[in-house]
């Protein structure tokens, strides 16, 4: 799944720290999120939409 | 390779909760290896007198690996789920290990040898599976 949130974390110049800290989570995670290592479960991309204030669609996408 | 040791140690921008769960979990794992060594040194020098003083302490040594037990529980059920991830496909690759190899050594020693298969053996070695697949774990998701 390809995912926008390296993007989105620059624009708001978050380090990856500051992200994991926002949703609860280890750095290592934001990581293989960036990095598309590792998808997410669910509520945790909704946190993620909802911390950006936007909707899942216009985060992640599927990789085809 | 420093993100794998960071990870590891739980200092690489870890939830408190996490850290704090790591701590409790090695804490009580190094008082049950310790329970453990001391159980055993006890048995083999005939240290504890009689033999309701070596019951007393095994199952001081069993209550000790309940803590063992519900420590990583907690620390299974709080922690990110990249995490559960890494521990998940640790403890798969131990219980193959455990299983599979624990029955292919029992029979392999039944056949090559007279005595019982010594259980320790397979116990060390599920214990380095399950520390291999955590930094394998660690490795592939950095």
């Amino acid at each position: 799944m390809k995912n926008r949130l390296k993007v989105l974390r620059a624009e708001r110049d978050w380090t990856q720290a500051r992200l994991a800290q926002e949703l609860d989570v280890s750095r290592q995670t934001v990581n293989a999120i960036e990095t598309g290592k590792f998808d997410p479960s669910l509520p945790l991309a909704f946190r993620i939409a909802e911390l950006f204030g936007l909707k899942i669609e216009e985060i992640f996408a599927p990789s085809r | 390779m420093e993100e794998v040791k960071k990870g590891l140690w739980g200092t690489c921008g870890n939830p408190r909760r996490d850290v704090a769960n790591q701590r409790r979990v090695l804490v009580w794992s190094l008082i049950w290896a310790v329970a453990v060594l001391a159980n055993a040194a006890a048995i083999r020098t005939e240290w504890l007198p009689g033999r309701s003083m070596e019951l007393a302490a095994a199952a001081a040594t069993s209550l000790v690996s309940v803590g063992v037990l519900w420590a990583y529980q907690r620390y299974l059920r709080e922690t990110d789920e990249l995490r559960q991830r890494i521990e998940l496909e640790a403890l798969a690759f131990t219980v193959g290990v455990g299983v599979f190899g624990g029955m292919a050594y029992s029979l392999f020693h039944r056949v090559l040898s007279a005595g019982e298969p010594d259980l320790t053996y397979v116990t060390a070695a599920m214990m380095f599976t399950y520390s291999i697949g955590v930094v394998v774990g660690h490795r592939r998701y950095s």
